[in-house]
């Protein structure tokens, strides 16, 4: 419909030509009456334009208008550099800080799992609050009596966890954190191969070869996702399993690990203990409801099971703990604890852009007061109320878009640091990353504070006119301006203190964790892992190998000193479970009550040296604290206090009487040797630990090496798996 | 009155071209140039339309669907743009021509109040 440019100068061409004629015809000179044509004609390319401006559509005339207006919003903020800096980089700060924790917030709390009918999904779980542990996981006689009672549920899935030392796929041996599960557990999280297949019901039980599939994440960088993988024969302990499958990326739950295999792989889960033991837990149960069953359904039910099943078997639960059950759906399993805090972070996050955002307002009052005479002379010359407020918008719009620009780079390390932080709460944490929905959050926000601030001025009004200002050329504060400058000083003020408050009461719990006495000076202190491969427990050859360690390490340069333990402090909490029971000579609980718990460590000598526990009253464990010699034992204070008379421990005996360590025949008491200060290694803000430490040289457990260092502890990782390496070239570290 | 001739020309009044297009094609189809030509005829010179208004106001006309334009040769074997009036244009004529009686009389009343009382 619209002519083109080259119609449009034809017409002009036309009209021109016509002109020109008629002059001629008139008697005029040829070449005078092209230039009268001309004249009479004005200007061609105006015309031209104005008459392609007919044809053009009203909002792009509108884009074109507000462009012209960004152009000139950007030459009147070079004019005020400062001011243009200090609110971009307010609204950078805002919008970068609301960008990052809401794509952290999606990303954990919205986004929906990979599993398939995810809503279906439960997660179920034993805990005993009574002794304090948060998950006491299942034993496989419980999840038997679950499989063989539960209607509501339609499959359960099974799943523990294992370190294995893997040989095999041309890798050095390295320990991998394995999964065991059953054949059923894949299909109940409704999880998909990308690779290969997963493991299902053939490979159930204690007859099938042994399988294995390796999580995406081992995959892609321990592998460079080659598919060459699958087929592969790996020796995983003493037993082998075929490569089968790479599992899809997921949500790294119950637990992150490298790899996932069947029971067979794993001698200890069919071992006796395993299959008999109704208090050896350490199975992690799931399940898919069944058909038209609710949660609440599922849970009542379950929930009646297990106080059955706990009376059934008095023996297995102590009272104390109070055992119970439950039943959530994965998903909110897996977000639950994050969500307070992201919704806490997500607030905190909104007070300040809003702060930003009346910061920046001010700013801008500020600068308007003093552009009022500019504006009413705008006004004086006919500019519409509309055309003043598209001025101030495309200059809002200029700074908010330079601050949406600046604040989505700032987002990427947001994200980053919220991430790691929220990760501590749902693993769902550690797949979030940057995407679009920053980006438009980001837009979005830009966009709602540039109307915001579009607004915040006050355009000249007819009733008071601004002659006073513009002939004086001064500063004039109308009473509305003032009303204003106030009402975002207010808010302001306001809401800085609600940030101020609750920044507080963060510091103060920094400053608490900061100065709490953890009881170990772990500074330059490295941990290494070396699990004990080649040896079984107890194994003299295995004590032997550390011993060598230790010697050889200790001789190192820049080593202070090295010693042997079980148990790092916090990086492993909570892997060990809540303790074991013990008794003392000479004491006896409570009627009804069970035996005190006590957290077992095995320590070698020096221990206590290198990681800086004092020691209060005995000695440490020497060289001579061996195998075959009297079996001697360290106490924490709290024991001694707790549990003796005047805590006075020394050379009295200690008797672990756990169940669980009646396989192992009945226990001997040991002698008390010495006291320890009190060193709560799960708790960060630290509480009375029972914690009773055995010699490794007597038990042969132990896995981690700690090496105080006089320098950079991490400059010593080469030399100190030289030193082993040599040892035993099929030590993983 | 010492004015140039040129000077003595009108402004046209704001609004009243495309009225004075519109009628100016009630005789036939015309070019830019042509139209441009009748009104300034018509107005024994007093009306110069200049092309700057003419030519963006001919194709206001032809958006609003009132002419249509149309490729001819003109009497002097020119190429040019001819424009004619559609049915919505004539429509459109007679309704401005009412508006503009309606307006001349109006302000003629209030320039020349009521001589018809007095007598």
């Amino acid at each position: 419909m619209a002519p083109d440019i080259d119609d449009l100068d034809d017409e002009i061409r036309g009209h021109l030509a016509i002109s020109i004629k008629e002059r001629i015809e008139r008697g005029e000179d040829p070449k005078a009456a092209r230039l009268a044509a001309l004249k009479e004609f004005g200007n061609v390319t105006l015309t031209r334009d104005s008459m392609q401006g007919i044809w053009r559509h009203r909002w792009l005339e509108a884009a074109e208008g507000l462009g012209r207006d960004i152009r000139f919003a950007m030459r009147a903020l070079m004019r005020v550099k400062g001011l243009a800096a200090t609110v971009v980089v307010t609204l950078a700060l805002g919008i970068g800080a609301n960008a990052a924790i809401f794509s952290v917030v999606r990303g954990v709390l919205l986004r929906p799992l990979v599993n398939r009918d995810e809503d279906r999904l439960i997660y179920i779980r034993q805990s005993g609050p009574g002794i304090g542990a948060e998950n006491l996981t299942f034993s496989v006689p419980e999840i038997d009596d679950f499989k063989s009672r539960a209607t509501t549920i339609s499959a359960f899935g099974d799943f523990s966890t294992v370190s294995f030392t893997m040989i095999g796929l041309g890798t050095e041996p390295r320990v991998v954190k394995a999964g065991v599960v059953g054949g059923s557990f894949f299909e109940v999280m409704g999880l998909r191969p990308v690779l290969g297949r997963l493991i299902n019901a053939e490979d159930d039980g204690p007859k099938a070869p042994g399988v294995a599939v390796l999580t995406y994440a081992f995959w892609s960088a321990a592998f460079n996702s080659d598919p060459a993988v699958i087929g592969k024969t790996v020796r995983l302990d003493s037993r082998t399993a075929t490569v089968i499958g790479v599992l899809e990326p997921s949500v790294p739950y119950p637990a992150r690990t490298e790899i996932i295999a069947n029971v067979v792989t794993s001698p200890h889960h069919l071992g006796a203990t395993m299959v008999t033991s109704r208090t050896h837990r350490m199975t992690e149960l799931f399940g898919r409801l069944a058909p038209d069953v609710s949660l609440e359904a599922a849970r009542a039910e379950l929930t009646a099971m297990h106080a059955t099943i706990v009376r059934e078997h008095p023996e297995a639960y102590s009272p104390k703990a109070r055992v119970e059950l439950r039943v959530t759906t994965l998903r909110d399993q897996i977000a639950a604890p994050a969500r307070t805090i992201l919704l806490v972070l997500l607030a905190a996050a909104a007070v300040v852009f809003v702060i930003a955002c009346s910061n920046v307002a001010n700013l801008i009052l500020a600068r308007s007061v003093r552009r009022e005479g500019e504006l009413a002379v705008r006004a004086a010359l006919g500019a519409g109320s509309g055309a003043l407020r598209r001025t101030l918008l495309a200059e809002s719009l200029v700074l908010c878009g330079a601050g949406a620009a600046l604040g989505l780079v700032l987002a990427r390390p947001f994200v980053a640091l919220v991430a790691r932080y929220a990760a501590r709460f749902s693993v769902r944490a550690l797949e979030v990353t940057v995407d679009m929905s920053v980006l438009w959050v980001g837009v979005g926000l830009a966009l709602a504070a540039a109307v915001l601030l579009a607004y915040v001025p006050r355009l000249p009004s007819a009733h008071a006119p601004a002659g006073l200002g513009l002939a004086t050329g001064g500063v004039r504060i109308t009473p509305g301006t003032n009303r204003r400058l106030r009402a975002f000083a207010t808010t302001q003020i306001a809401f800085s203190f609600l940030l101020l408050a609750g920044a507080g009461m963060l510091l103060a719990t920094l400053v608490a964790l900061q100065t709490a006495r953890t009881g170990y000076d772990m500074r330059q202190v490295l941990a290494v892992n070396i699990p004990a491969s080649v040896s079984g427990l107890g194994d003299p050859k295995a004590i032997a190998f550390f011993q060598e360690a230790t010697r050889r390490i200790s001789t190192l340069p820049g080593v202070e000193g090295a010693a042997v333990g079980s148990f790092v402090p916090w990086r492993d909490a909570g892997s060990m479970g809540p303790g074991f029971q013990f008794t003392v000579e000479g004491y006896s609980p409570a009627d009804g009550e069970e035996n005190p718990r006590g957290r077992m460590r095995m320590v070698a000598p020096r221990f206590f040296g290198v990681l800086g526990v004092p020691i209060l009253a005995g000695r440490d464990f020497t060289e001579e604290d061996r195998r075959g010699r009297e079996p001697v034992t360290i106490v924490s204070q709290s024991v001694a206090q707790r549990l003796f008379a005047n805590g006075d421990a020394v050379n009295r005996h200690l008797t672990w009487t756990d169940p669980v360590f009646s396989i192992y025949g009945k226990p001997t008491p040991t002698r008390i040797v010495g006291v320890v200060a009190d060193v709560d290694d799960e708790n960060v803000v630290p509480g009375p630990s029972l914690t009773i430490y055995q010699p490794v040289w007597q038990l042969g457990v132990a896995g981690r090496l700690f090496i105080r260092a006089t320098g950079d502890p991490y400059a010593l990782v080469p030399a100190v798996t030289r030193v082993i390496r040599d040892i035993s070239a099929e030590q993983p570290v | 009155m010492a004015k140039q001739p040129d000077e003595q020309r009108l402004e046209l009044l704001q609004g009243t071209l495309d009225m004075l297009i519109l009628r100016t094609l009630q005789w036939g189809p015309q070019h830019g140039h042509g139209i441009g030509q009748a009104i300034r005829a018509q107005s024994d010179d007093l009306l110069k339309v200049e092309t700057g208004s003419l030519y963006p106001a001919l194709h206001r006309l032809v958006k609003r669907g009132w002419l249509k334009p149309e490729w001819g040769v003109s009497e002097a074997n020119q190429r040019a743009k001819y424009y004619q009036l559609t049915t919505a244009g004539k429509a459109q004529l007679l309704r401005e021509r009412d508006r503009w009686a309606q307006l001349v009389d109006a302000i003629g009343r209030v320039m020349n109040p009521a001589p018809a009382s007095r007598e």
